[in-house]
């Protein structure tokens, strides 16, 4: 459903401009339609550049995003605002994902006030409602301002907001890498029962691998900028050297050490310096291979 | 095992125009020499404030009751200028949210030997040649080029690594750390496990204040838990995870991912909204009436202690 084709972006330094910076490159993806993929990787190597590329929240360098077999990029900027309501994003931080001067209950209708001509003859109280129940929030919580609420509470108002106009398309950056675990545990049973309901496709961007295996139908790894593995059941049988680090990371926390530097933008593998069976032809980075289930970037694999 | 520091019955209230918040009330806990103790709740639990209180550091609206002995020394009596020669030099405070913990417009070498030059006395040198040895120690490599280095070119990790290294640096007996966690991913974690493991092994206590099970159960010795500014758990860390007693503490391992998520129904209510029996009543699926009364904290057959009327 949504497609993101030799996506890349730089970033390129105000003052020096030959510093340059890969967040994103290359990169293949795709999110079915009522499918999750989990994407999951270390701070900075990229994921949440991605997501919001997804979205064309920020236009890439090179490559192409298909939604539905529309390019999102070739659209004008009318034409993307009349299709915007079909892909929304749950952000990291609630606080500062909504508007400090509005009630919560103003944010959580922005969505209709946006496109008022579609959901024209639409009861903004009665839809309101609808909203604050569906997400488990109290009426007297949408009259509130966001500093009022507690991040729990944001979130579930960032929810509302999303799922607002029954979008097709949801990224989710780390939800709940800022609460605690057991509104955790709710934010996502909540994230996941509205999803059902809605039958949308969702890309859930995470550094937690445990969650990542809960949510994912499919999962992704990325590390400097590339996605090295991907496919179902990555996590119980991780092929990609990467791949096996995290996980292994996770059972024994302290056999762990972080990966120093990536290679980024060079054309050697990204994960060259850290990886315990490199060979001189890592040199080289490895196209993504295609085995069925999954596609891994890496030599060793064949 | 001797107690390091004994807290005494103390209470940290917020007065307000209608209701006193209670973040930390009426809370007995005794630390021993040496020993790693997490402190695990949720937000709005009291931990950090808790945690604060101990280093003698408390917002200006607040009143304190109760006692904190350290060394024999009531720190709640001391003036500030004696609690000058405790903080940093005997106890340590490793803060939240390394990226504002620290001044954007200082090298990040000299603030990590700001504590020397405080509590020491040496001269530049010696200190530069220690910092560069705690750098090395706590991996924020290279030493040389990170001690020039400003915070903002850190990562998250780096910057928490940094930050401990600050802490250890005048070798304090105790050092507190708020959430070392938070914010860093998985994969650098380890880290911050490994760096805190470095310090325990040099025979610090440590107090560890966490919302981070997993990095609590690697790292504990033992594990309190706190609701509602009350400790309702004592327990050895590898008994707690294994068999918790409280309610609230089975419901905290519930919700995490490798246990299936499930959340513990309800909602925290406002501190300060209920001041009498069991704070956890109106989320507990075992509540009676009973559980009006509060429970006391009850030693159980395995150690630990619980403040749950199914112990009695």
């Amino acid at each position: 459903m949504i497609k993101g084709i030799g996506l890349s972006k730089d970033f390129i330094s105000e003052n020096n401009r030959k510093n340059l910076t890969h967040a994103v490159d290359d990169v293949d993806i795709r999110v079915g339609k009522d499918e999750t993929l989990a994407l999951i990787g270390e701070s900075g190597c990229g994921k949440s550049t991605l997501g919001r590329m997804l979205l064309n929240l920020i236009p890439p360098s090179q490559g192409d995003i298909l939604f539905e077999g529309n390019s999102l990029t070739k659209m004008s900027a009318a034409e993307l605002r009349a299709m915007r309501w079909k892909f929304q994003i749950v952000s990291q931080h609630p606080d500062s994902a909504l508007n400090p001067r509005w009630t919560v209950a103003e944010s959580i209708l922005e969505p209709f006030r946006i496109h008022s001509k579609m959901t024209r003859g639409r009861d903004h109280k009665r839809e309101l409602e609808r909203l604050i129940k569906l997400v488990g929030l109290e009426p007297e919580q949408a009259a509130r301002y966001p500093h009022q609420l507690s991040g729990g509470e944001l979130q579930r108002a960032v929810i509302a907001r999303a799922i607002a106009l029954d979008p097709a398309f949801i990224v989710c950056d780390e939800p709940t890498s800022m609460l605690d675990v057991s509104i955790q545990a709710s934010i996502i049973r909540l994230l996941q029962a509205r999803q059902k309901e809605i039958g949308c496709g969702c890309l859930f961007i995470t550094h937690d691998i445990q969650l990542a295996q809960i949510m994912g139908d499919r999962v992704a790894v990325m590390l400097g900028g590339r996605i090295v593995e991907e496919g179902v059941g990555i996590l119980d049988h991780p092929v990609h050297p990467f791949t096996q680090k995290i996980v292994s990371s996770v059972l024994n926390e302290s056999a762990t050490e972080p990966v120093m530097a990536w290679d980024c933008g060079s054309r050697a593998c990204t994960f060259l310096s850290s990886c315990p069976s490199r060979s001189p032809q890592c040199h080289v980075f490895p196209e993504m291979q295609d085995y069925g289930d999954r596609r891994v970037r890496c030599h060793l694999v064949s | 095992m001797t107690a390091i520091i004994d807290v005494n019955q103390l209470s940290v209230h917020f007065p307000l125009a209608t209701t006193t918040v209670k973040a930390v009330d009426m809370v007995d806990l005794s630390v021993e020499a040496r020993e790693t103790l997490a402190i695990i709740g949720e937000s709005g639990s009291g931990k950090s404030v808790l945690g604060t209180a101990i280093l003698g550091l408390f917002p200006p609206t607040c009143t304190v009751s109760g006692s904190i002995t350290y060394e024999g020394t009531d720190l709640l009596t001391l003036s500030d200028k004696e609690l000058q020669s405790v903080r940093g030099l005997k106890i340590a405070w490793v803060p939240q949210n390394p990226a504002s913990a620290l001044n954007p417009s200082m090298r990040v070498g000299e603030q990590i030997g700001e504590p020397l030059s405080r509590h020491t006395g040496w001269g530049k040198e010696r200190i530069y040649l220690k910092v560069l040895d705690l750098l090395q120690k706590f991996r924020v490599l290279p030493p040389e080029e990170r001690f020039a280095a400003y915070p903002h070119s850190f990562s998250g990790g780096m910057l928490q690594r940094a930050l401990v290294a600050m802490g250890v640096s005048a070798l304090p007996e105790i050092i507190i750390a708020d959430e070392p966690t938070k914010g860093i991913d998985v994969i650098n974690k380890g880290s911050i496990s490994a760096v805190f493991r470095t310090v325990r092994d040099q025979g610090i206590t440590l107090i560890i204040i966490t919302h981070d099970l997993s990095f609590a159960h690697d790292l504990a010795d033992r594990i309190v838990v706190m609701y509602d500014g009350r400790i309702i758990e004592i327990a050895d860390s590898d008994l707690f995870f294994k068999n918790p007693l409280h309610p609230y503490s089975a419901g905290l391992l519930l919700s995490l991912p490798e246990n299936g998520l499930h959340p513990i129904p309800g909602k925290t209510r406002d501190t300060g909204e209920c001041d009498t029996g069991c704070r956890f009543r109106f989320r507990c699926s075992d509540a009676r009436e009973r559980c009006n009364d509060e429970p006391p904290l009850i030693l159980h057959e395995s150690g630990a202690c619980v403040r749950c009327w199914n112990y009695d």
